[in-house]
């Protein structure tokens, strides 16, 4: 039974658009029904974020369903479908499967590798669980999403912070001093590479916050945001001595950190660890301070290097959890396959059984009058002949109808033993309704797998 | 049982090491739970050796170095295992299990000592000893801190911020282990000079006699005290403090091994 991707996400449509079909917790149920009403005969699941609205299918004629689902936008949330249409992507199949997977892992996500989706994918299936409107197949999908976005956490680390110049900064902090709530920073200047690193730093609970400038109420402004204390930017040196991270980013045309003042400073505050940030340009301290003990001098390229270094990791580790889906995905689709044998199978044992009791209603009546236990020999030497016969080639089916070969074979098969493909696939159409109408036994059975 | 729970700790520890390290080169891999879990195998099989030990001897297995290596050993992995529960120091994982590994190796290949002279059994030895290996130990981590000080703090000059660094913890923190367990490990050390002058003077009727080992530990002393005076009274901090820490175990493993095997002094032991 086919699987049919319908939605819209950050990428596809703005924020405006998307919005208008955000569907919240509480309207789940009433968009579920209005859902399975424009859908009827199918599988159905809703995944509703602040960055998609998607719909999934799985029935027998994925065009009606397309329409279906596009009349459930219009109707349900009351968008004109010309101005919808040109957002929504559409997958089918392999490329819906690979896309969900994608989803559970975070590697569709605006912000690669969040955590959020997985809960909210996990939501979305719970919601349409308990709306009963899940099969075999969309059950068994979702599931197997959630497993996969799973193992993409914990066997990689893209759920990592992704890092940026400010958070590099941070990082550092705290691989020199550990924790940061006993030292002090000084933040010189105010560009805004600077407010962003103090505000950052800030936040990790830092214990104060020294704030200079050349202009008095600038600085008297700053320190009031970071909650400091403002100095005078000729006396800002002075607090060099008690301070442990200092932030720079004046507009100064030559560097107003020399190495001779810092070496004093140094002497002054025996030796305890100084962390610089020199985030202007040009320079504001001399690039010669590195090379004192227990200074460590980072400019904007050094950080910009750090982030640059990690986005790469980043990109491995993506690369991983990428191989990570590939797999599953490929996991999911050869039981999916297996399926398609499950018509074939049905029909091939309709068939051997009518011919069975063909056979044996002529041959009781040929024999004439004989004993209940002669009769139910006969009837079970029948029984017994078909399925011996048939068993191994039904097990053979099942398994090849995962391979990439499986049609080939099934259509050997339906000639081998002459079946008619339209007659199975009537009797498809008729397993799938079956499947439908009783989803509510469906589901318990997969649940208990 | 002896030779059995021996090897096994050998096993267990070179296992761990083995993936201590390649987790520490690595940079990622965020588990070593499989690491801890070998080198805990190791440390229990370790103890019952020293118990087996204990037992065949009849003694408290201290009486000589060969001996009290592995004690050393165990008193190395036991910090390991306070510092690993309290800073999360995996990085020093690697020389945690390589120290008591090389511990149990060495008890088995080098010779035996002969039965103990019996004006050595004496209490003040068994003092004397059991302190001064307790502040062995205890420095034999203080010197691989320090070396992960050393790189962390390469790494930070170099700007080098990837694999490696990312398993080592704070420099502060590493400063601040290697001075808290010097600060510690610093009156056993003393009570060992001193048990031992005492012990002399039982002996030799000499409080002070110069030979090898006295003169070598007194220099071991002198480091670590200058360190613990820069550290304490002066307040200095940094690189140059750090590399005093490696000098000064240097003397310490000189003065352990060194000493002995120029086979000289009163401190041979038989």
């Amino acid at each position: 039974m086919p699987i049919l991707l319908v939605g819209l996400n950050h990428r596809s449509a703005p924020i405006q658009i998307r919005e208008q079909v955000a569907v919240s917790e509480s309207n789940l149920p009433s968009a579920l029904t209005a859902l399975s009403q424009s859908c009827p005969n199918a599988e159905v699941l809703l995944l509703s974020t602040c960055n998609r609205s998607e719909v999934y299918i799985a029935a027998a004629d994925l065009l009606r369903q397309r329409e279906g689902i596009l009349r459930f936008y219009s109707d349900f949330f009351r968008q004109d479908l010309d101005v919808l249409n040109g957002y929504f992507y559409q997958y089918e199949e392999e490329e819906a499967v690979h896309h969900i997977f994608r989803v559970a892992a975070g590697l569709d996500s605006m912000v690669v590798g969040e955590a959020q989706i997985l809960g909210q994918v996990r939501d979305a299936f719970q919601g349409a669980l308990a709306h009963r409107r899940l099969g075999t197949i969309l059950d068994r999908l979702f599931r197997s999403a959630v497993a996969g976005g799973k193992r993409v956490r914990t066997e990689t680390s893209v759920g990592d912070n992704a890092p940026s110049v400010s958070s590099a900064a941070v990082d550092l902090a705290r691989k020199i001093f550990g924790h940061l709530e006993n030292r002090t920073i000084l933040v010189i200047g105010a560009g805004k590479m600077s407010h962003l690193t103090a505000k950052h730093l800030i936040a990790t609970g830092i214990g104060k916050v020294i704030v200079t400038n050349r202009s008095v109420e600038k600085a008297e402004e700053l320190a009031r945001k970071y909650q400091g204390e403002a100095v005078e930017f000729e006396r800002f040196p002075e607090t060099l001595r008690k301070t442990d991270i200092v932030i720079t980013s004046t507009s100064a045309p030559l560097p107003i950190l020399a190495k001779d003042q810092i070496k004093q400073v140094m002497r002054e505050r025996k030796n305890s660890p100084l962390f610089l940030i020199d985030l202007a340009l040009p320079r504001d301290v001399d690039p010669a301070v590195h090379s004192l003990e227990n200074v460590f001098l980072y400019n904007i390229d050094d950080l910009q290097a750090v982030v640059d270094e990690s986005n790469e990791e980043r990109e491995q580790e993506i690369h991983k959890a990428t191989a990570i889906i590939d797999k599953e995905v490929e996991c999911f689709l050869r039981w999916l396959h297996s399926l398609e044998a499950v018509p074939i199978i049905k029909a091939l044992r309709l068939k051997a059984e009518r011919i069975r009791e063909e056979e044996l209603r002529k041959a009781l009546a040929r024999l004439g009058n004989i004993g209940e236990k002669e009769k139910k020999v006969v009837e079970a030497l029948s029984a017994g002949l078909v399925n011996k016969i048939l068993h191994h080639s039904l097990v053979q089916l099942r398994e090849r109808a995962s391979r990439p070969d499986g049609k080939e074979c099934m259509e050997c098969v339906q000639r081998l033993f002459g079946m008619d493909i339209s007659e199975i696939e009537s009797q498809a159409q008729a397993t799938e309704e079956s499947v439908c109408k009783s989803d509510g036994t469906e589901r318990t059975e997969s649940e208990g797998v | 049982m002896e030779g059995i729970s021996s090897i096994t700790a050998i096993i267990s520890y070179g296992l761990g090491f083995a993936l201590y390290l390649t987790e520490l080169l690595k940079g990622k891999g965020r588990s070593s739970l499989f690491a801890h879990m070998l080198t805990g195998i190791a440390a229990f099989f370790h103890v019952f050796f020293l118990i087996f030990w204990g037992l065949r001897v009849k003694a408290c297995p201290l009486i000589s170095p060969v001996e009290a290596i592995p004690f050393v050993g165990l008193v190395v992995i036991a910090t390991y295992f306070y510092l690993l529960a309290r800073h999360r120091m995996s990085g020093l994982g690697p020389h945690a299990t390589f120290l008591a590994f090389l511990s149990l190796f060495l008890s088995m290949i080098l010779p035996k000592a002969a039965p103990s002279v019996p004006g050595l059994a004496s209490h003040w030895l068994v003092f004397h000893i059991a302190v001064i290996f307790l502040s062995y130990g205890l420095l034999a981590v203080a010197f691989s801190t320090a070396t992960l000080y050393i790189v962390q703090e390469k790494l930070l000059k170099a700007k080098k911020l990837g694999g490696v660094f990312r398993k080592l913890p704070p420099l502060e923190e590493l400063d601040s282990v290697v001075y808290r367990l010097i600060l510690l490990s610093f009156p056993l050390l003393t009570l060992g000079l001193l048990t031992g002058a005492v012990w002399a003077r039982q002996e030799w009727g000499s409080f002070w006699t110069w030979d090898p080992k006295q003169t070598w530990s007194l220099a071991t002393w002198v480091l670590y005290t200058v360190y613990l005076h820069s550290r304490v009274v002066m307040g200095w901090r940094g690189r140059k403090t750090i590399f005093l820490v490696l000098i000064a175990f240097g003397a310490l493993v000189f003065t352990f091994l060194g000493v002995n095997l120029m086979k000289a002094g009163s401190h041979q032991f038989g």
